[in-house]
C-alpha cells in the first residue's frame, strides 16, 4: 500500500469536510501546522487514517518526537504500518 | 480581606505584562486601575460584566473592580449572551444603563473593599454557560510564590476569562513573575515570541502542548515549569514533554470551575495516587463513589446552585469518571456524556436536536470517538427514511450542523445505522463506546 497517498488523499478529504484549504503543492518538507489544516483538521486527519489502516501511530507506539513535516508523518504512518504486517 | 488589588501592591516592583508592543509594569497596572475605578462611579457595588478584548485591559478591570463592585462576571464577547440583565456591562457601551442595576454587594457599598463575587463561565447541560461564584481568597489559595517562581516567565495560551487562564494570570502577577500575552493565532509564531522573550513556564491544555510538539521549534524554549490542565493528560503527552524537558517541573492540573481549585500532581504519571483518596491533597478531600464518580471536597465554599450534587458529608459529585489502577486513579472522562474536544466541551443533546431538525433523520446518537491529537471527536450513528438516498441527506445534515453548531461541536463521522441500540430505561444508549 502506497502510505503517502493513502495521507494525501486523507488530507484532502478531510479539508473538505472541516472547512480547511489546503495550500498546494504538500511537499515533503511542508510543516504540518503550515500546511492549511488546524487542530481539528489534524485531529480528524489521525481519526480517518485510524478507520483506514486500521491504525493510530500515537496511541499504539511511543512516540516522544512528534512530526513537524509531512515527510516526517508519512514516515510515522510507515513504520505503524509495517509494524502490523509484521 | 485580601483584594486583587492590594495583593498586586506587594509586588509594583516586580510583576510585569508582556505583550506584541508593549511592556507593562505591576505599578503602571495599579495607576490604571485606580483611574478606571475613579471614572466609574457608577459601577461601586453592583454587578458588572467584564469583557474580554485584550488581556491588559481585562486584568486592569478586574484590578479596579475587585473590593469595588458587588460581582465581577468574567466574559468572552459569546459567554456575555447569557448574563442576568441587571448586570452592567464593561467597557461600558451606549446600551449600558446601570442606574436600572441592582446593588449586590452586602454592605451596599458603604465602606471599602466590599466582598466582591467573582463568576465564572462553565458549559451548562443545554451548552449554555452556567455561571459559578468563587471569592478572590479561593480562587489565589493555589497561588505559590517563591524566589524561584519569581523569576519565572510565563507563556499564557489561554484567554484570562476562562478558569485556567485566570489561574496563570494570577500565578504570574501575585508571584512577581513575568507574563507574555501575544494575539498571534499561529502556534509556530507563539513558540517565536515566547523563545524571543525567554519564557521559561507554560500552561496548557495536552491538545495545546501536542500543536506546540508539532512545531518542532521547543527546543528553542527553556521551559523549567510546564502545566498540563482542561483534559486528561495522558501518560503520552507526559512523557514526550519529559524527553523534551527532561529537568522541567511538569504538573497536570485537576481543576474544574464549579469547584474552585482542585488539585496539582507532578510525579510525571498519569492520574493521581489512590493513597490521595485517604490523605486528601492540599486540603482538599477526596473520594470515589460507588458509580466511579469523582467526588471532591474542597477547603473553599462551593456555590449554592450545587447543592443537588454535594453529599451530606460536603462532598461534590464532580460527574467526572475515574478508575483504580495499579495504585493510581486515572480519569476516563465525563459521566455526563460531555465530550471534550481539545478543551472545548460538547453537549451531545444538542448536536442531536440539530441533527434531529433535518427532514429524514429519524433517529441520532451523538458520541465520542477517542482521538489522539484532541483527546476525543464527535461521531453520530443515524437511522432516516429508507426511502431517502443517504448521499443527499449528509448534505444537508452538514450544511445545517454548520449553521447551527460550532466547529468542534459538528460530527466529523456521520454513519447509517439501520436501528438503534435502546438500553433497560427505553433510551437510546450515548455510552462513549471507544472512549
Amino acid at each position: 500500500m502506497n502510505i503517502e497517498q493513502v495521507v494525501r488523499n486523507a488530507m484532502i478529504a478531510v479539508a473538505e469536510i472541516s472547512d480547511c484549504k489546503l495550500i498546494t503543492p504538500i511537499e515533503a518538507q511542508t510543516v504540518l501546522l503550515e500546511s492549511g489544516l488546524d487542530s481539528l483538521g489534524y485531529a480528524m486527519l489521525v481519526g480517518q487514517l485510524e478507520e483506514e489502516l486500521g491504525l493510530d501511530p500515537f496511541t499504539e507506539m511511543a512516540i516522544t518526537i512528534y512530526p513537524s513535516t509531512f515527510a516526517e508523518f508519512v514516515v510515522i504512518y510507515q513504520q505503524g504500518y509495517d509494524r502490523k504486517l509484521a | 480581606m485580601p483584594t486583587f488589588e492590594k495583593k498586586l501592591l506587594d509586588l509594583s516592583q516586580l510583576s510585569v505584562i508582556i505583550t506584541d508592543d508593549s511592556k507593562v509594569t505591576a505599578k503602571q497596572l495599579l495607576e490604571q486601575s485606580a483611574a478606571l475605578r475613579s471614572g466609574c462611579s457608577e459601577l461601586k457595588s453592583k454587578s458588572v460584566a467584564v469583557v474580554y478584548t485584550d488581556t491588559i485591559s481585562f486584568v486592569t478591570a478586574l484590578v479596579a473592580f475587585d473590593g469595588f463592585c458587588g460581582a465581577l462576571y468574567l466574559c468572552s464577547r459569546d459567554s456575555i449572551k447569557s448574563i442576568p440583565k441587571d448586570v452592567c456591562h464593561w467597557p461600558i457601551n451606549s446600551k449600558t444603563d446601570c442606574s436600572k442595576s441592582t446593588v449586590t454587594s452586602q454592605n451596599d457599598g458603604l465602606s471599602l473593599p466590599i466582598k466582591t463575587k467573582w463568576y465564572l463561565a462553565s458549559s451548562g447541560t443545554s451548552g449554555m454557560p452556567k455561571w459559578f461564584s468563587h471569592r478572590f481568597s479561593d480562587l489565589i489559595r493555589q497561588t505559590r510564590i517563591s524566589a524561584t517562581l519569581q523569576n519565572l516567565c510565563w507563556g499564557s495560551l489561554y484567554e484570562p476569562h476562562r478558569f485556567a487562564g485566570l489561574q496563570v494570570t494570577l500565578q504570574a502577577l501575585l508571584s512577581g513573575a513575568s507574563l507574555v500575552v501575544t494575539e498571534k493565532t499561529n502556534v509556530i509564531d507563539r513558540v517565536s515570541v515566547y523563545a524571543q522573550q525567554n519564557v521559561s513556564a507554560i500552561s496548557a491544555t495536552p491538545s495545546m502542548w501536542r500543536q506546540l510538539l508539532m512545531t518542532n521549534q521547543l527546543h528553542s524554549l527553556s521551559l523549567s515549569h510546564i502545566s498540563l490542565g482542561g483534559e486528561i493528560a495522558d501518560q503520552g503527552i507526559i512523557d514526550a514533554l519529559s524527553h523534551y524537558f527532561p529537568i522541567a517541573n511538569i504538573r497536570h492540573i485537576y481543576a474544574s470551575t464549579e469547584a474552585g481549585v482542585g488539585f496539582v500532581v507532578s510525579d510525571k504519571k498519569a492520574g493521581f495516587p489512590q493513597s490521595w483518596l485517604q490523605e486528601g491533597v492540599n486540603g482538599a478531600e477526596l473520594q470515589v463513589d460507588g458509580n466511579q464518580h469523582l467526588r471532591i471536597k474542597p477547603q473553599g465554599r462551593l456555590d449554592k446552585s450545587l447543592v443537588n450534587r454535594i453529599d451530606e458529608n460536603g462532598f461534590l459529585d464532580t460527574e467526572d469518571r475515574v478508575e483504580l489502577v495499579k495504585g493510581r486513579v486515572l480519569f476516563l472522562g465525563r459521566a455526563s456524556g460531555i465530550i471534550n474536544v481539545g478543551g472545548n466541551k460538547v453537549h451531545p443533546e444538542k448536536v442531536e436536536s440539530v441533527l434531529l431538525s433535518v427532514e429524514g433523520v429519524l433517529q441520532v446518537r451523538v458520541y465520542a470517538k477517542a482521538n489522539s491529537v484532541l483527546g476525543a471527536l464527535v461521531e453520530a450513528e443515524i437511522t432516516i427514511n429508507p426511502s431517502l438516498d443517504w448521499s443527499v441527506l449528509v448534505k444537508k445534515i452538514r450544511s445545517q450542523c454548520k449553521l447551527k453548531l460550532q466547529r468542534f461541536e459538528i460530527p466529523v463521522k456521520l454513519r447509517q445505522v439501520t436501528r438503534m441500540e435502546i438500553n433497560s430505561s427505553g433510551k437510546l444508549s450515548r455510552s462513549n463506546i471507544n472512549v
